[in-house]
């Protein structure tokens, strides 16, 4: 908790203030766009925070993160359309009260439970995040070239509905990593002769090709615009606090599982919220009514939870815990801040600010939530013709901006369109783009561990820590998280 | 009947593909073996390390080579999704396949071409291809985006857009 206190003074700062409230209003645009993740949102935004000083750039970025992962639960609840892969549970339960006249009723339990749920994984960060810093500083190189596989192994089991489209994905990925100037000796790596691969595949304008522009072409083949219903009986955000104040053990549980699942590397919202969903449906003796209540308020305290419990293995070890912290990697490293250990141990000042500017953002996103939760449905009624073509202008001109080469809006049309024919395929992004973030940590950490042990290979089975990643790796690849997945089967039907 | 989305994952486990054709695992599968064996020959192409007690540059490509074998293989002998057809028919329709390739047009000739110019165009053939007909609308707002987006970029980030100058 002395990292909240170090971090308060950033409050003082309007312009923190200012960012952070247009961060809000654009994770909620993103967010309730079918089609438009809170991931593509951070993606587009990031090449923008160049300008920005640390604060104002976390500021922006951290409240998109909070705000997107709600806003999908918007046309979840409305339409039956989840904005996201991590609301998709929302809308079991949500598109049932909506359907019944309680739209209104289940946007503010949404609200109120993403915001419980946040603020729960930013208390857990602001504890257990320096405790795993200090133990993080006992990791070698040996332990570090395992997590990242761990990380990696967890995406790829639970992405993209098998095992092996995930596992191929995560290939790529490391593949797309490879290209480029040899770390260690300097050798060109399948640059194919582009003078512009020498330091590799340019990182920004990758993440904005896998993750906004591949969505962007799937949306526009769906060719899906979605037909808003009119919001029924209203429903008090005070009424709503007391149901959700009347499930004291859901919110907790909720809250605790997506910050745990968000704190495994390479995991995201959608875990959580299957896990958290499958809880509340085991429960007996509600009525149908209260039990869609609780189904919504378990699916978004954990989907939002995961925002803090993503930062837990970003901000301590530097690797990736969803899709968004892999884009934050590359804004902290327009900031000049490599994540990692030391991040946290050495720099308690920016470690605190992102704690309180992340608690303020789930405040300030529940705010603005309940005040405009009739406005938000006309968000989904802006038609894909107008909204689509402007999102491509800032896809372009952001990755752009980001060092002004002609070879990084190249890169990122052809990306994308070559991203979008794997998304058709089967092949889910997440794991080509954690492939892509987690290479060289794998990489280069690999390398170091073996010169370190005269290639003595043995040495990641006999380090307990290594051991432990390797078994769990496995075992995590090798069973799936089914579970999740099968609750999704019998919820969905 | 609902669309089949084109990201959809794929149907029951162990179900047979459904529909016609090879299953779109197949077709991954497939390409997924192909680049395998193409890295796996780039990859010799890297020289090998200058010095002893230490990985060479080409290991980790070739590994990976290796890895991708692995899931390609699965992907050809227990296809697990619907077929290629089912699942391309969305790269069929024209205003996919046209907005597609004028974003591609966009992105390569960024630099090429005035900022404020090839957006306008950009957003206007995208509409177009979206299926916007209304007049005031595609009068109005691509040079609205063109403009906006140059006054963003330009004069709220400081970032230099291409721009022809007279």
């Amino acid at each position: 908790m002395d990292a909240l206190s170090a971090g308060v003074g950033v409050l003082a700062d309007a312009a923190v203030w200012g960012w952070l409230l247009a961060g809000v209003l654009l994770g909620l645009v993103f967010g309730a766009l079918p089609g438009l993740t809170a991931t593509a949102g951070v993606a587009i935004v990031t090449p923008l925070t160049f300008a920005l000083p640390f604060e104002q750039s976390m500021a922006l970025l951290l409240s998109l993160y909070c705000a997107g992962y709600f806003a999908g639960s918007v046309p979840a609840i409305l339409l039956n359309l989840p904005g996201a892969p991590g609301n998709a549970a929302t809308a079991i339960d949500g598109h049932a009260l909506a359907a019944e006249g309680e739209a209104d009723r289940a946007l503010v339990i949404a609200a109120l439970a993403s915001v419980a749920g946040g603020v729960t994984s930013v208390l857990v960060l602001a504890a257990a995040a320096p405790l795993l810093a200090r133990f993080a500083l006992s990791f070698t190189s040996v332990e570090y070239a395992v997590l990242g596989l761990f990380g990696l192994g967890c995406v790829a089991a639970v992405s993209g509905g098998s095992r092996a489209r995930g596992a191929a994905a995560a290939v790529l990925g490391l593949y797309l990593s490879v290209v480029g100037s040899d770390p260690v000796e300097g050798t060109d790596r399948l640059t194919f002769g582009v003078p512009a691969l020498l330091s590799g595949v340019p990182l920004l304008p990758a993440l904005i090709a896998f993750f906004a522009l591949t969505e962007i072409f799937a949306r526009v083949a769906r060719a899906a615009e979605g037909e808003v219903g009119a919001v029924q009986r209203p429903y008090a955000a005070l009424a709503g606090a007391g149901a959700l104040v009347r499930r004291p053990w859901l919110m907790v549980r909720s809250g605790l599982i997506g910050t745990f699942v968000g704190a495994l590397p390479g995991t995201g919202p959608t875990i959580a919220a299957w896990i958290s969903y499958g809880q509340v449906s085991r429960s007996r003796g509600r009525t149908p009514t209260e039990r869609r209540v609780s189904g919504v308020a378990a699916a978004e305290a954990a989907n939002n939870a995961v925002t803090g419990g993503a930062l837990v293995p970003l901000l301590t070890f530097g690797i990736p815990g969803d899709t968004v912290t892999a884009v934050l990697v590359g804004a902290l490293l327009i900031q000049g801040i490599q994540p990692g250990p030391f991040f946290i141990t050495g720099q308690v000042d920016l470690f605190g600010e992102i704690l309180v500017i992340l608690l303020v953002a789930n405040l300030a996103m529940a705010t603005l939530a309940l005040a405009g939760r009739r406005l938000l449905p006309r968000l989904l009624a802006v038609p894909m013709r107008l909204l689509l073509p402007a999102v491509v202008v800032l896809c372009l001109a952001g990755s752009f901006a980001g060092g002004g080469s002609a070879f990084d809006a190249a890169f990122l049309v052809v990306a994308g369109a070559v991203g979008f024919a794997g998304l058709v395929l089967g092949l889910p992004m997440p794991p080509l783009v954690l492939g892509l973030v987690l290479g060289p940590i794998i990489e280069r950490n690999l390398r170091d561990a073996l010169t370190v042990h005269a290639m003595d290979w043995t040495v990641f089975l006999t380090r307990p820590i290594s051991l432990v990643l390797l078994i769990l790796t496995a075992g995590i690849f090798l069973a799936g998280l089914r579970g999740s997945l099968s609750v999704q089967g019998r919820g969905g039907g | 009947m609902r669309k089949p989305r084109p990201d959809e994952p794929s149907a029951k486990d162990g179900a047979p593909p459904e529909g016609r054709g090879p299953s779109a695992d197949r077709a991954l599968g497939t390409i997924c073996l192909a680049l395998a064996l193409g890295l796996w020959g780039l990859s010799r192409g890297v020289p090998d390390a200058s010095f002893a007690g230490t990985l060479s540059p080409r290991f980790f490509p070739q590994l990976l080579a290796l890895a991708l074998l692995v899931p390609a293989l699965a992907l050809v002998v227990r296809p697990r999704s619907e077929a290629l057809g089912t699942r391309a028919a969305c790269l069929l329709r024209p205003r996919t396949g046209a907005f597609v390739a004028l974003v591609l047009a966009y992105g390569l000739l960024f630099a090429r071409v005035d900022f404020r110019l090839l957006t306008w165009g950009f957003v206007l053939g995208a509409m177009l291809a979206l299926g916007a007909r209304r007049p005031i609308e595609l009068a109005l707002f691509p040079p609205a985006v063109a403009l906006g987006a140059w006054a963003l970029f330009r004069h709220g980030l400081g970032v230099l857009l291409p721009q022809w100058t007279p």
